[in-house]
């Protein structure tokens, strides 16, 4: 995979994961998601219930440092991988699965 | 600017008393507030107030007021159902369906609106069994870039139904909500506004 295609997700995901940048890592999630659905599938899940949060209002401060710490640090791991090897892939993405399911 | 609430129609003394009971469970169960901007709104900026009307309206006596006073707003207004956009508005619709009934009329639907056509089965993206051409009051819990509502009349308008009237509980007037919601062409109001809230003082309660 290439590695400049998920950058952009990761400069969104550095700069906060608040409601436009959730919005906005969604739109690119879902143009990708024919390219490599393991990967972009589930990140769009992600994204969408994390921005369907803010319900056209917003979100508890706490709310938002326990989203931005517990899937920061995961989601940019991911992009830093080399996803075209298989392994890296899916642990990648089981690492942010784990966090999002606990946060 | 924030402002109070103003309704055409003279406010009685009973609606009065049903608007301060519900700002009573919206200070209590919705509403946050912090001396700096802390809560991150959907726009991306932080505000000084939080609020959740889930919270409020997850009990039935507001439920009942929030469709009375609704009923008063717009008695006399001719449509078939109410609705809006899924999780904050399906309560509010139900509160105003269930005021009608109370008053003799079992016929106005509650609906609600997905934010996506389901990708399996029926594919339906309003539930409530509308039927098309309808005429539909829109309601909504919370507006504060008005995005809900503007994107709840755009999907009834594409699913050949006619927008009537667009009535939130609170507006927050932070983010030109009502503003942009009258740019669809369709007359809006609030119950309450974040001044209202505010400035809710609740010793001044007589009950």
């Amino acid at each position: 995979m290439n590695q400049t295609k998920t950058t952009e997700l990761a400069t969104l995901v550095s700069s906060g994961l608040n409601c436009p940048n959730l919005q906005k890592l969604s739109e690119i999630c879902g143009q990708r998601v024919n390219e490599l659905p393991i990967l972009y599938w589930p990140l769009l899940r992600i994204f969408q219930e994390l921005a369907d949060e803010y319900d056209d209002q917003g979100i508890t401060s706490a709310r938002y440092e326990a989203v931005n710490s517990a899937l920061q640090s995961p989601l940019l791991e991911l992009f830093n991988l080399d996803l075209s090897t298989p392994s890296d892939l899916t642990s990648g993405l089981n690492r942010v699965l784990s966090a999002y399911i606990h946060l | 600017m924030l402002t109070h609430t103003e309704f055409a129609s003279p406010t009685s003394e009973q609606m009065d008393k049903k608007r301060r009971k519900i700002l009573k469970y919206l200070r209590r169960e919705s509403f946050r507030s912090s001396h700096s901007e802390t809560f991150p709104l959907s726009s991306g900026i932080k505000s000084k107030y939080y609020i959740d009307c889930k919270a409020s309206l997850a009990f039935p006596e507001v439920r009942e007021l929030v469709g009375d006073l609704i009923f008063e707003i717009v008695q006399g207004m001719q449509f078939d159902a109410v609705g809006g956009l899924f999780i904050g508005a399906y309560p509010m619709a139900m509160a105003v369906s269930d005021a009608y009934y109370r008053r003799g009329n079992a016929g106005i639907r509650a609906f609600v609106i997905r934010k996506e056509a389901k990708s399996h089965g029926l594919l339906k993206l309003i539930e409530g069994g509308v039927r098309e051409a309808s005429r539909v009051l829109i309601v909504d819990d919370v507006v504060t870039s008005g995005s809900s509502t503007v994107e709840a009349i755009t999907k009834c308008r594409d699913e050949g139904l006619e927008v009537v009237r667009a009535i939130a509980l609170v507006d927050r007037q932070e983010e030109h909500g009502g503003e942009n919601i009258r740019k669809q062409a369709v007359e809006f109001d609030a119950l309450f506004t974040l001044a209202d809230l505010i400035e809710f003082n609740e010793s001044d309660q007589d009950d």
